[in-house]
């Protein structure tokens, strides 16, 4: 399977889906003009992805500071699906990076946080 | 997260309403009750998604609009100083004033959004010097009346420059309120010649503010009290309170220089305060 990288633009985030080391990263902020078609082949990898894995630990690592409405769906949809992996035996530890000095960023992974069962989901403070 | 819990709460009740009635035995094991709880199940999950994106979208905007604002507050100061540096004697002038004129209508009972509009027409009050030329703007010594004359385009040059930007709804006023800060009560003031109420209120407010920054800090042109001529250092308190409160009804509002009477030692602790900053920041210069 190969890497998925996709450069961070101005209203995209930067995205490297790494299935050797089994690191899936999302960072920046996320505006796209058309979220679906921006996410669409994200997610048809990452299905791909998750079918194909054994008993591999997959790290999920997302610095997301602005997002719009559409995006905060699709995170929440990309949550369930990591989620749904792991209960069904997956291996999967998300991590949600929130800067120290923005209390909403905190908030964010909270809310995002509410519907995990399965998965590990940690919410990480860093200094910027 | 109370209000948000109000505006869903109609949705939930009815909810909870279906999931009580899906729970009568007499409705159960029919195709379409089945079909019906999955149906359910899945409303519940994306309601429960929609108040969260909801919530998140509201942080969302909250924050942006906060960081917009702080941006273009330090892109106004910074623009400001940028302006006063190549003038060492009125360095911090405008930020001075800004602070005058906020404490002056705080206590004159302005709400918030007013004194957000008074904080930019203060900051830029004197953006307009920009437009002078050097030898007048930075002169030392009082001004021959075409001197005089040219300094006092200041106020229309304000209102041009003010005038170009796309400020926010709630500022449209504010290039009005900086152009007119040098008009006087009587009428006589400039560039308008406006008086009384045509002068808008916090423009009255601002040239209390002004004047009182002009008279008691060091500034290149000298102070003079009617026809006399004083030296270019900070005039005492009680002279320029004085002069305040003789040119009421002439030069100022008499309602603002009530409030600065009222409240002179704030006012006077006010003035230490920020020229002891000042102080410091020359020394660390």
């Amino acid at each position: 399977m190969e890497l998925l990288k996709i450069e961070g633009a101005k209203h995209t985030p930067y995205i490297c889906f790494d299935p050797e080391k089994h690191q899936l990263e999302i960072t920046g902020e996320s505006y796209p003009e058309n979220t679906s078609e921006f996410f669409g082949r994200i997610f048809d990898w990452l299905n791909e992805y998750l079918a194909g894995i054994n008993d591999e630990t997959v790290t999920v690592n997302v610095k997301l500071y602005y997002f719009n409405s559409s995006s905060s769906k699709i995170l929440m949809d990309f949550f369930t699906i990591l989620d749904d992996a792991a209960a069904d035996g997956k291996n999967i530890v998300a991590n949600w990076f929130y800067e120290a000095d923005l209390e909403e960023g905190l908030e964010y992974g909270e809310d995002f946080q509410e519907d995990i069962e399965s998965m590990k989901f940690n919410l990480i403070e860093i200094e910027e | 997260m109370a209000k948000d819990d109000n505006m869903f709460k109609e949705d939930e009740d009815r909810i909870s309403r279906v999931g009580e009635l899906l729970a009568d035995d007499a409705v159960k094991d029919t195709p379409l009750y089945t079909e019906f709880k999955a149906f359910l199940g899945d409303y519940k999950r994306l309601f429960k998604q929609f108040r969260r994106i909801v919530r998140m979208s509201d942080r969302q905007q909250h924050g942006l609009v906060s960081e917009l604002e702080q941006a273009f507050e330090s892109f106004i100061r910074t623009l400001v100083t940028v302006i006063e540096a190549k003038h060492n004697n009125t360095a911090g002038h405008s930020n001075r004033v800004t602070e005058y004129v906020l404490f002056l209508g705080a206590n004159l009972g302005l709400k918030n959004d007013e004194l957000e509009v008074l904080k930019y027409a203060g900051l830029l009050h004197d953006i307009g010097k920009i437009g002078i030329p050097d030898s007048v703007l930075t002169k030392n010594g009082r001004f021959t009346p075409e001197e005089r004359n040219t300094m006092n385009q200041h106020s229309v040059w304000t209102k041009k420059i003010l005038d170009g930007i796309r400020l926010p709804r709630s500022l449209k006023t504010v290039p009005m309120i900086a152009a007119c800060h040098h008009e006087k009560i009587d009428g006589t003031g400039y560039p308008f010649n406006v008086k009384g109420d045509e002068i808008p209120f916090f423009s009255r407010i601002i040239a209390v503010g002004d004047v009182f920054d002009a008279l008691t800090s060091k500034r290149d042109y000298p102070k003079y009290d009617k026809d006399e001529d004083l030296s270019f250092d900070p005039m005492s308190m009680d002279r320029c309170f004085r002069i305040l409160d003789e040119d009421r009804d002439v030069h100022f509002d008499p309602e603002v220089v009530n409030i600065a009477l009222k409240y002179r030692k704030d006012f006077e602790e006010l003035w230490l305060e920020l020229h002891r900053n000042q102080a410091d920041a020359s020394l660390k210069n």
